[in-house]
């Protein structure tokens, strides 16, 4: 083993949450190591070779499912974490969802949150999508919400100068999202944050409510060391920093407990005409309901072939038509039922099952608002003009008139019938409230019973906040840096890549 | 099930029946060696040549023309991306690939890429296109062979996509690479 390394906080994860703090505390003054199990990926890097970029980017190479593998849980693995995969999309969260959350003992003032926001989307450009970057799919869609009575929404997004190329889900090779690894990253760099990455931390050693150190080890040569700080911020995101609990011994009957999903699958509409939505963003339309939410989410090739329901060449058959296809996806909040564990396997053959595993099924209502959903997504493209719409449904026939969608009951009994089931929304399972028995964290973001560790990311949600989560995480990752450094936050930011933009754009007037 | 109960009973079989492959050893590590060599002459950097051909076989047998370099290219985009994973879930890839390879043993016929293609249609249709029971897991190679056939360029162009370099939005005057992040090309370890 390496010598010890030392740092002032040190920050487990680059993504979301761990990259808004690295930021605030670098600024403030803080020596700030960021320890990062992925690799650190350009924009210059980044390709549109699909397969090799999900390889690069994403955990387990984007294979990461539950311990049935009948659901893939997707997850950045890269300095930027999941933001680098992101579409971009930003929602605030809802209202309702932030007393709940108070309810559970984990208070987010109005005021506070309401400032963080404001500072995270001023960073991030956050603003609504410019219409000439949609696909041309998008006004079938919007015409189809319309024509059964639902009002479509367009997003607002953290992009500046984006070109539309549609390939938002392997990274911007433009370097024109506004993921962490563009922004906060750098942003922190500038103020002397070191990031380390290709390193996991593989345990945090503690004694007496104290960390002691976090074990690190490189991923490339297996070379392990030891980081101590003063105080620690784990931010590795949903299933993983429940897993570092896990793994450390930290509160092991309730890490990885009331892990959440915005759960999905995806609907494809088939259109008379040539509707090319892969020439534009990829999200441009949707609509939300408290029971479920409609994304549009149109793909390259590869991510469509992968979405696209249907076995054999009845699936090469719908590929063909490849330019014909519009597509709706899913999006389910789920209860927070899931968990997070270490099972048998870790304990017994650590070399193969040197991981924690994911349960989760979806309960009966959960099952009841997909149907809902699928039928309103089905409806919406038969409105618009989709001749069949192939429904991620094993065995279920293509749906051409409006009374198929009865059938749906038949066909959609339980997360088995789904075909491309899946969450790039985990939370939960490091659930923050001020229960010392029930939850991990307290509402200051510190590890109940321990006094220098912290947690910033989507696993301190007590349950799914319903909408895309990014925003929501760095906003919240505002509040922690806060009462971690104890710190006062600026009222603005003057960093980074769209701060630097407004002010070319002032300079050139 | 979960998928680690299946490789824990899995084990357990191979534990109980052991005496009667245990003699065959020698032989299946000499086999499993040659493949891997085999595998490697041909260009492959992680699949032996029985899995590359059960990808090839697959493939052939659920997508529809070939691409440009034949079904081949499919096992090498598949061999191209399992060589950049880096997991400890990867081992569990290759053991899905070898059971696709050997399911049809459980019904005394010769292993997938050895089934005449017809056979091998029915075979995968009947058994290895279903979300639920013990082919589940094995039915998920599909998204393995899909994504490699779908990354190869002639495959996406006759589908009609059309790259960026061949839309307007790809011209080189909107579709610089920004340069902010260059500050951390010089700073960032690892
Ligand atoms: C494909 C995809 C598309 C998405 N699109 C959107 C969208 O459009 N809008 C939206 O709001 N949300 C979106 N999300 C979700 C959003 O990206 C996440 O909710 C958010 O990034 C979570 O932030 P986090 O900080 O909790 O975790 P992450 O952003 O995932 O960051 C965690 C980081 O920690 C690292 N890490 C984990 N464990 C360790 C360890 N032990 N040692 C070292 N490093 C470790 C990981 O490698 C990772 O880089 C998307 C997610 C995916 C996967
Ligand atoms: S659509 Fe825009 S933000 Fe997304 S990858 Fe392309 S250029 Fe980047």
């Amino acid at each position: 083993m390496s010598a010890d390394r030392r740092t002032e906080i040190a920050v487990v994860g680059s993504g979301a949450g761990g990259s808004v703090v690295a930021y605030h505390l670098a600024a403030a003054g803080r020596a700030v190591t960021v320890i990062e199990r992925g690799p650190f990926v350009r924009a210059s890097e980044m390709t549109h070779d699909e397969p090799a970029m999900i390889a690069r980017l994403y955990k387990d190479g984007g294979a990461q499912t539950n311990n049935e593998a009948d659901m893939f849980v997707l997850q950045g693995n890269c300095v930027g974490g999941s933001t680098v995969l992101t579409n971009a999309v930003c929602f605030r969260m809802p209202e309702d969802v932030r007393q709940s959350f108070g309810a559970h003992g984990f208070a987010l003032p109005p005021d506070r949150l309401a400032a963080a926001y404001r500072r995270v989307e001023s960073v991030l450009n956050v603003s609504l999508l410019p219409e000439d970057l949609h696909n041309p799919a998008t006004r079938r869609l919007e015409n189809g919400f319309r024509a059964i009575g639902r009002e479509p929404g367009r997003f607002q997004k953290a992009m500046l100068h984006c070109v539309g190329c549609g390939f938002c889900n392997i990274g911007c090779r433009y370097g024109r999202k506004m993921d962490a690894a563009q922004t906060w990253i750098p942003m922190a760099m500038a103020h002397g944050a070191r990031i380390d990455a290709g390193i996991e931390v593989r345990r945090i050693e503690h004694s007496r409510g104290r960390v002691r150190g976090l074990r690190c080890r490189e991923v490339a040569t297996g070379k392990e060391f030891v980081l101590r700080a003063e105080r620690y911020v784990l931010a590795g995101g949903a299933i993983n920093t429940p897993e570092l609990l896990l793994r450390s011994g930290i509160h092991p009957s309730r890490a990885g407990k009331r892990t959440s999903f915005n759960a999905g699958a995806v609907a494809f509409g088939e259109f008379p005409e040539e509707v090319d939505g892969f020439d534009g963003d990829q999200m441009c339309v949707h609509y939300i309901e408290p029971r479920f939410g409609l994304e549009q989410i149109q793909n390259p090739p590869v991510s469509m072939a992968l979405t696209l329901p249907g076995w054999g060449t009845d699936h090469a058959e719908r590929m063909a038509n490849y330019r014909r296809l519009a597509a709706l996806g899913v999006l389910v909040p789920t209860r927070p039922t899931g968990e997070v564990f270490l099972g048998v396997g870790h304990r017994l053959l650590k070399r193969f099952f040197d991981h924690s595993d994911i349960r989760f099924r979806m309960g009966a209502d959960e099952v009841a608002a997909f149907r809902d959903g699928l039928a309103t997504a089905a409806a919406a493209m038969l409105a618009g003009g989709a001749t069949r719409v192939f429904l991620p449904l094993a065995g279920v026939p293509p749906v051409t008139r409006f009374a198929d969608l009865d059938e749906l009951p038949r066909f959609l009994r339980d997360q088995k019938d789904l075909v491309g089931f899946g969450s790039s929304h985990p939370q939960g399972g490091a659930a923050a409230g001020n229960d010392a028995r029930r939850d991990v964290v307290d509402p200051e973001f510190r590890v109940h019973g321990f006094e220098n560790l912290f947690v910033s990311d989507a696993s301190l949600f007590p349950h799914s906040i319903r909408v895309n989560p990014m925003l929501s995480v760095m906003a919240v990752a505002d509040c922690a840096a806060e009462v971690i450094g104890g710190i006062s936050m600026p009222d603005a930011i003057a960093d980074g890549p769209v701060a630097n933009a407004r002010r070319a754009a002032v300079a050139a007037q | 099930m979960s998928l680690n109960t299946r490789v824990g009973l899995l084990l357990l079989a191979l534990l109980v029946s052991s005496p009667v492959w245990l003699p065959l050893l020698p032989f299946v590590l000499f086999w499993l060696s040659r493949e891997r060599r085999l595998g490697r002459a041909e260009g492959f950097r992680t699949l032996p040549r029985f899995l590359a051909r059960s990808i090839e076989g697959y493939a052939e047998a659920t997508l529809g023309t070939p691409p440009a370099g034949g079904f081949a290219t499919v096992a090498r985009n598949v061999d191209g991306y399992l060589v950049r994973v880096r997991s400890p879930r990867h081992w569990r890839t290759t053991m899905m690939l070898a059971l696709l390879e050997f399911s049809p043993w459980t019904r005394l016929q010769p292993r997938l890429s050895r089934l005449p293609l017809a056979a091998r249609r029915r075979w995968i249709a009947e058994r290895l296109s279903t979300t639920r029971g013990l082919f589940a897991v094995p039915s998920l190679v599909r998204q393995l062979v899909r994504m490699g056939y779908y990354a190869d360029p002639s495959v996406g162009r006759s589908c009609g996509f059309r790259p960026m370099r061949e839309r307007v939005r790809g011209l080189p005057s909107r579709a610089r690479t920004a340069t902010y992040a260059a500050l951390a090309r010089r700073k960032v370890a690892g």
